[in-house]
């Protein structure tokens, strides 16, 4: 369709005046424009206007794509500047972003307005750095998602593997393409939670709005553009990827963290042990019992700095593969 | 600076000239106030092309690029003054329609009272100067 293949030349040069701008928004703004552009489309086509008249105006009255992108970054700083304001330290790493004046235009105008002054980022001391990590809840929801990457990387990869078994050894009795194919459209809403669940345990931004499947004409035609859709192949891998990454990611917290706290309660244990008369050899005088524990504090201080940057990486790879566009 | 034009009037027979720039700058103020009147009015709920539409039929000249009410529809969605829904289209992609929520009515008369302020000082002075 020629009509949607210009359209499709818009929405690629308004995804390339973001730039390196967040995905999230991104996506956002793509979804916006594709629905008005199409909308405004139907109706100019509908008045009888040639496809390439009702195209040029369309784009006129919308925005070029640097405005449009502009906009979108601008109104994304005033919100960030917002959640800035209510938790400094929750947004800290967005500061440079927030007040930033950088956009995509080239030329510097001069606005009415008076640019709010650029807010210092509020300095943590080196302890506050270190052992602030037990009193961010940003922790502790990192440590539920990564906890929770495992149940969820059981369950997405049975789920996978049935259907496409299912469905490939079904396709000689026909009945096996239509399952085949139901079950590609639900790994988009897969993806969808998926996404979801990282921004509410991580931080890391997704967009809100789910990504319906959609395609014009027969139904060959559509089995086709659900086929060619990159995002489909990258939310498959990712979510089979979840099946290894949940595993490390519950073998590494346990172990770390059991070991940590199993440190910490030594000087208890041998307590325990003296005072209720235990027949175990235990092997080291008390001091040494704290200084074990000591060292547990260390540990579980290190983990989870450790366990919070496995966290990010993961919200990360998840941005990438669950937000690709062709 | 912004390029020198002078607004003026139409008393005095010449073409009505104006700044953008101003213009522009004046609405970014004014949109999120437009955008939750407008849907505050609407009897059913409504989707962004049908308000960039909306907004095209009031105009007295304004111009507006109407991709820029999108990221605005967001942010009211964001904070709570607008809820929206997906519904499937023929035209393409679903449409995305908005509805004022109880919390965007409070706001937009807090809004309104503040915009009718504003204007009836502009207006003075504008009007003092006029007469002065």
């Amino acid at each position: 369709m020629a009509e949607n293949s210009n359209i499709k030349d818009y929405l690629l040069a308004l995804e390339q005046a973001f730039g390196d701008a967040d995905r999230a928004l991104i996506v956002d703004a793509l979804d916006d424009a594709d629905e008005h552009l199409n909308e405004m489309m139907a109706e100019l086509m509908a008045e009888g206007l040639s496809e390439k008249k009702a195209l040029k105006t369309v784009i006129s009255s919308y925005g070029s794509p640097k405005t449009i992108a502009k906009e979108y970054i601008k109104q994304d700083k005033i919100e960030m500047r917002e959640r800035i304001e209510k938790h400094p330290h929750r947004y800290a790493s967005y500061y440079d972003y927030a007040y930033s004046d950088a956009d995509h235009s080239t030329k510097k105008k001069e606005s009415i307005y008076t640019k709010p002054k650029k807010k210092k980022e509020p300095k943590r001391s080196m302890l506050e750095n270190m052992f602030g990590v037990y009193l961010r809840p940003r922790t502790y929801l990192n440590l539920l998602y990564l906890f929770l990457l495992f149940p969820l990387g059981i369950v997405y990869f049975c789920y996978i593997v049935t259907m496409v078994s299912v469905s490939l050894s079904l396709v000689i009795t026909v009945i096996g393409i239509p399952i085949g194919i139901g079950f590609l459209v639900t790994i988009f809403l897969l993806g969808w939670f998926q996404g979801r669940l990282t921004e509410l345990m991580t931080g890391v931004r997704f967009p809100r709005k789910k990504r319906k499947f959609r395609a014009k004409g027969g139904p060959w035609k559509r089995v086709k553009t659900l086929l060619k859709d990159p995002r489909l192949y990258s939310t498959l891998f990712y979510l089979f990827l979840l099946f290894p990454i949940g595993i490390a990611a519950f073998v590494i917290e346990v172990t770390l963290i059991a070991t940590a706290l199993s440190l910490i309660a030594a000087p208890i244990l041998y307590m325990v042990w003296l005072a209720y008369d235990v027949p175990i050899h235990v092997p080291a005088p008390i001091w040494f019992q704290f200084l074990l524990s000591a060292f547990g504090f260390i540990l579980l201080t290190w983990s989870l700095h450790l366990l919070n940057g496995f966290a990010w990486i993961n919200g990360k790879i998840a941005k990438v593969m669950l937000l690709r566009t062709s | 600076m912004a390029p020198f034009v002078f607004m003026a009037g139409t008393t005095d027979g010449k073409k009505r000239k104006k700044d953008a720039k101003f213009e522009k700058d004046l609405i970014t103020g004014l949109i999120s106030l437009i955008l939750l009147s407008i849907t505050a009015n609407a009897k059913e709920p409504m989707y962004g092309y049908q308000i960039a539409r909306s907004m095209e039929d009031a105009d007295s000249g304004i111009s507006l690029k109407q991709g820029t009410i999108y990221p605005v529809l967001r942010t009211l969605e964001k904070k709570g003054f607008l809820k929206s829904h997906l519904k499937a289209s023929e035209s393409g992609p679903p449409r995305k329609y908005y509805e004022i929520t109880k919390k965007g009515r409070a706001q937009l008369t807090i809004w309104q009272d503040t915009w009718d302020e504003t204007r009836e000082f502009v207006d003075s002075i504008l009007g003092g100067m006029k007469n002065g």
